[in-house]
């Protein structure tokens, strides 16, 4: 391959060789360098400068060369001596004596990102009819009013799929060295490089992985390896990422540049939480472009991903930091503690996942009995237990709970008897604190309802686990049983026989024959 | 009953060190909490019969207070609070797990301690029991099969059932199936149904203990929902009956952004419907998400007591909730509301109406302006049968570090009716603060008063308190899985 850069002239004015300079001199020299130095900048661009190439004015040696091989005689061949013509050649004509010296020499540049080879489209010339003007010159301009070849003038034939230069199908390759193979781009250079139409989509950043090896290669034109290690934590075990190899100039540029994060699209689906391990099980490494271990252990605790989680990377010292997950804590209850899945309450508080949703106060009960999410996964087994402990714990209510129970446990907001066992847990408590019966009902018991003896029987129909906290069973034995005044507790529809199938024992508690044959 | 706690304990505490000299790792958490809870508990009263105003049973005290006077009787008597009494529970909880036994097996332990730093005759629900053994198991879980056996503690559709006895799972990529079974314990207590405690509350307490025999098995629904059931019998001992038997379902499916959750609780002996439930909930735009839920609850109650025989009736229930979350998650308001309506009792007199239906709204307010600040603001208001109250809290939690909070919370509650202890207002706050010492121990205190304003005719019991706890938990040990101890937060 050619090793063909740009061309740039340096002009040297021959007095300035010759005399000491002065002012106007200098100011000259200064000007002609900054020329040299902005033509060089703009011809860096790769893109063609308007009006000529370089600094050479071909347009004004028009007549005095009617073949591009006078001077280019080795670009068709790719004999790199001859492709530039030499200074003795210029002065031929400018000695001084028929036209002013001019002093000029060829520096050759590095490799540049393009990859093209005169030689090979040397030798297609002739053969299609394509001359030197088919890319540097343009229909109707005069035949030396040459430019550097525009992009699209290489898609006119290479017509790989290719809707224009940057379109997201293209095929850089064809036409472009791997960034890591061209030192002669500055990182100013690089970080001016065209984005791609692709890029510029919303979910570009989501879902960018080149599918073959042909966009792999597309990517390896502006990317190196530290471009992709800015934000993907496995970046080093990636083949893809790995084979783009390393670069200073794009190491340089990431610098001190934050990781992006957005949210692939499937993340927002219903059955994310539910199924994305599933999906990290088929596919490890997609999850570990983003997420190293320690986001995952954010919620998982537990043992139930252990296999995955052993398969994603650790965030390194100086690399991608992976997606920083925190919690957010929920509230179970109205009022009561925050809890986030370690079951503690002291809350690491930025808010980024919520795996449960909104109503998780009614439904985690329903989710966990119905293995919809598994609760070992994210919750130590006693978090669940230093709810639903009963007595062992103080998280489950709200503060005073102590004296705002009565309403809940009148409504059933939550089934008390799921944690509580209101013979003990409840009477105990009430009959301490001298709530609770104590046998005798000759004591002013439902104090603020005078007829409370006319309404009790509703009242305990509709709230009889309230009546057990306090009342042993004996109290209503003492007169709703044959032993007593033979008050019939039974409400209509009750089936003796459907309770006497199940425990016959609980019948003779209070009838002493057999039911029915009072 | 002592001589086998003892026993238990010294098993226990024998056999974590032995096993920990065996384990690959051994990891024990600890949470040590006391509190000191101040109020007046209710005693005996009474005036002598010519104090009282009014014929009848009941008569009221120049105060305006109720007394039930018997014929006969030259005092008419009441309760009113007594002296102020200290209780001072104090609750040692251990908890271990030792494993690297062999493949797959571990040892788990979940032991409490009880006793009272005070020598006030108030005493803590369940202080007299000085130790339990609420979980103790061996485990053996080997890729499809997990085997225990030992005390276990299991929570699922049925609430709590605790049992000595043995599980075994078998798993099939997600789909569970367990069969369990072993001496019935008291739910949530782990005392066996025949054991004093119960007879000590309650003079019929079972005379025969009780076998659980149960099932359980949960499957996913494609990706979008699962289901479960479990289905539990407790048989007497002597075989004569049951004490339960129960079935319980649950079900759970997404789809087109919005959830379903479905439960139901079926006492199979009496052929009744405990609890159902149906909700739905779905994102709405804007971060709202709204949910409408369908219940119906109807009291369990195991065979040993008669009060089922007493045709405990039902309520159906509908709830809706609205809840808005910020895009930054930094707000969040919630609105909730309920209307219940409860069966015809077919009980009391026409004369004598009591309240058959019941509603509940409320509404929240959540606030993390950033990272240290907590602003959270709760009311709600439960109108209902048996006892109604309306209550704020409101609040603030500043946290400088994730190791270290503090929080203050002002409660108002008011007691609008209730069966017992009337008509009232409590105007309450709270403080409380943790810290974490080192990695893996923690420190939490709080401190409440709770000042009780009676309102209404007469007076009444007094009931304001003071409270304090202290809470200290740690850990000693390292995580299955790890090669490194507990790591700060």
């Amino acid at each position: 391959m050619n090793r063909v850069g740009l061309v740039p002239f340096q002009l040297v004015s021959p007095s300035a060789r010759r005399h000491r300079p002065d002012l106007t001199c200098l100011t000259r020299i200064v000007g002609t360098a900054l020329v040299a130095l902005a033509l060089s900048l703009l011809g860096s661009t790769g893109y063609a400068q308007r009006g000529g190439q370089g600094g050479f004015p071909h347009q004004r040696h028009e007549r005095l060369f009617p073949l591009c091989e006078s001077c280019h005689a080795g670009i068709p061949g790719g004999d790199a001596a001859t492709s530039m013509p030499s200074e003795a050649s210029c002065r031929e004509c400018h000695n001084g004596t028929d036209e002013r010296v001019v002093s000029w020499r060829y520096v050759a540049r590095g490799q540049g990102l393009l990859r093209f080879s005169h030689a090979a489209h040397g030798r297609d010339v002739d053969s299609t009819g394509r001359s030197c003007v088919s890319c540097h010159g343009a229909a109707g301009t005069p035949r030396m009013a040459v430019h550097r070849a525009e992009p699209a003038t290489c898609l006119g034939c290479h017509t790989h799929r290719a809707t224009n230069h940057l379109a997201d199908d293209n095929r850089c390759a064809v036409c472009h060295v791997p960034l890591t193979a061209a030192p002669a781009l500055t990182s100013e250079r690089i970080a001016a490089l065209p984005r791609p139409v692709s890029h510029e989509q919303a979910d570009f950043a989501a879902a960018h992985q080149p599918a073959t090896p042909v966009a792999a290669a597309s990517c390896a034109v502006c990317h190196a390896r530290e471009s992709c290690a800015r934000c993907h934590v496995n970046a080093a075990t990636q083949p893809v990422i790995a084979a783009l190899g390393r670069d200073a100039r794009v190491a340089r540029l990431m610098a001190g540049r934050p990781a992006v994060y957005p949210v692939p699209a499937d993340h927002h689906a219903d059955a994310f939480d539910r199924g994305h391990g599933t999906l990290a099980r088929a596919n490890v490494d997609r999850c570990g472009a983003c997420h190293a271990r320690p986001s995952c252990t954010t919620c998982h605790i537990g043992s139930g991903a252990s296999d995955v989680l052993a398969r994603l990377p650790l965030a390194e010292r100086g690399g991608a930091p992976g997606v920083l997950l925190r919690l957010q804590p929920v509230r179970l209850r109205a009022a009561s503690p925050l809890l986030t899945a370690r079951g503690d309450t002291d809350a690491a508080l930025p808010r980024i996942v919520r795996v449960h949703g909104a109503n998780v106060r009614g439904t985690h009960g329903v989710e966990a009995s119905a293995g919809a999410l598994s609760c070992a996964g994210c919750h130590e087994q006693r978090f669940c237990s230093d709810c639903h402990a009963g007595e062992g714990t103080r998280r489950f209510h709200a503060a005073n709970f102590v004296q705002r129970h009565a309403a809940d446990s009148y409504g059933r907001e939550t089934e008390c008897s799921s944690c509580h066992n209101a013979e003990l847990f409840c009477r105990s408590c009430h009959r301490e604190s001298g709530l609770a019966s104590k046998g005798r009902l000759d004591v002013a018991f439902h104090d603020a309802q005078p007829l409370w003896l006319l309404q009790h029987g509703r009242a305990a129909r509709q709230g009889l686990q309230s009546c057990a906290t306090c009342h042993a069973q004996r109290d209503c034995m003492t007169c709703h049983s044959t032993i007593g005044w033979g008050v019939n507790p039974h409400g209509p529809g009750f089936r003796a026989e459907r309770l006497s199938s199940r425990n016959a024992t609980q019948c003779l508690m209070c009838h002493l024959q057999v039911p029915g044959r009072r | 009953m002592t001589r086998l706690r003892v026993v238990a304990a010294l098993g226990i505490a024998g056999l974590l060190p032995v096993t920990s000299a065996r384990a690959q790792g051994v990891r024990i958490t600890g949470v040590t909490s006391m509190q000191a809870v101040d109020l007046r508990p209710l005693v005996d009263d009474s005036v002598p019969v010519g104090e009282a105003s009014g014929t009848g049973p009941y008569r009221a005290r120049a105060d305006g207070r109720l007394v039930r006077c018997i014929e006969g009787d030259s005092y008419c008597r009441f309760r009113s609070s007594g002296e102020r009494e200290l209780a001072t529970p104090l609750v040692q909880d251990l908890r271990a797990v030792a494993w690297g036994l062999g493949e797959g097996i571990s040892i788990h332990a979940h032991v409490r301690a009880r006793s009272s730093l005070g020598s006030s005759g108030l005493s803590w629900p369940r202080a007299d029991d000085s130790f339990d053994a609420i979980e103790v198991w061996l485990e053996i879980d080997r890729g499809a099969t997990r085997a225990r056996l030992g005390r276990q503690w299991a929570t699922g559709g049925l609430g709590v059932y605790n049992y000595d006895g043995g599980s075994l799972l078998l798993r099939r990529g997600r789909v569970r199936i367990e069969a369990f079974g072993g001496r019935s314990l008291v739910a949530g207590l782990n005392e066996p149904v025949t054991g004093p405690e119960l007879g000590s509350l309650d003079d019929l307490p079972p005379d025969e203990n009780g076998w659980l025999l149960g099932l359980a098995a949960s499957t996913p629904l494609g990706t979008r929902g699962a289901a479960g059931a479990t289905w539990q019998r407790v048989i007497r001992a002597d075989h004569a009956g049951l004490y339960s038997e129960r079935i319980g379902a649950d079900a759970s499916w997404r789809a087109f952004g919005a959830s379903a959750d479905f439960s139901v609780a079926w006492d199979v002996s009496a052929r009744e419907v405990n609890e159902a439930r149906l909700q739905v909930a779905r994102p709405l735009s804007s971060g709202l998400t709204a949910s409408v839920e369908a219940r119906r609850h109807r009291p369990f109650f195991e065979a040993w007591t008669i009060w089922g025989v007493f045709s405990p009736v039902a309520f159906d229930e509908a709830r809706a909730t609205l809840a808005w979350r910020s895009a930054s998650g930094a707000l969040g308001l919630d609105a909730r509301g309920g209307r219940r309506r409860y069966d015809e009792t077919s009980g009391g007199l026409e004369s004598t109406p009591l309240k058959d239906d019941g509603w509940r709204a409320g509404a929240g307010a959540e606030w993390l302006p950033d990272e240290r600040w907590l602003f959270h603001a709760d009311y709600d208001v439960d109108i209902g049968f048996g006892a109604s109250r309306s209550d704020v809290v409101a609040g603030a939690r500043w946290m400088p570090d994730e190791s270290r909070w503090l929080g203050v919370a002002a409660t108002a509650l008011q007691h609008i009716y209730e069966f017992r202890v009337g008509t009232g207002r409590v105007n309450g706050l709270r403080l409380e603060g943790g810290t974490r010492i080192g990695a893996d121990a923690r420190l939490v205190v709080d401190a409440a008063l709770h000042a009780h304003h009676q309102s209404g005719s007469g007076s009444s019991p007094d009931w304001s308190q003071r409270r304090f706890s202290l809470r200290l938990e740690w850990t000693v040990g390292r995580d299955p899985g790890t090669r490194v101890t507990r790591s700060a937060p």
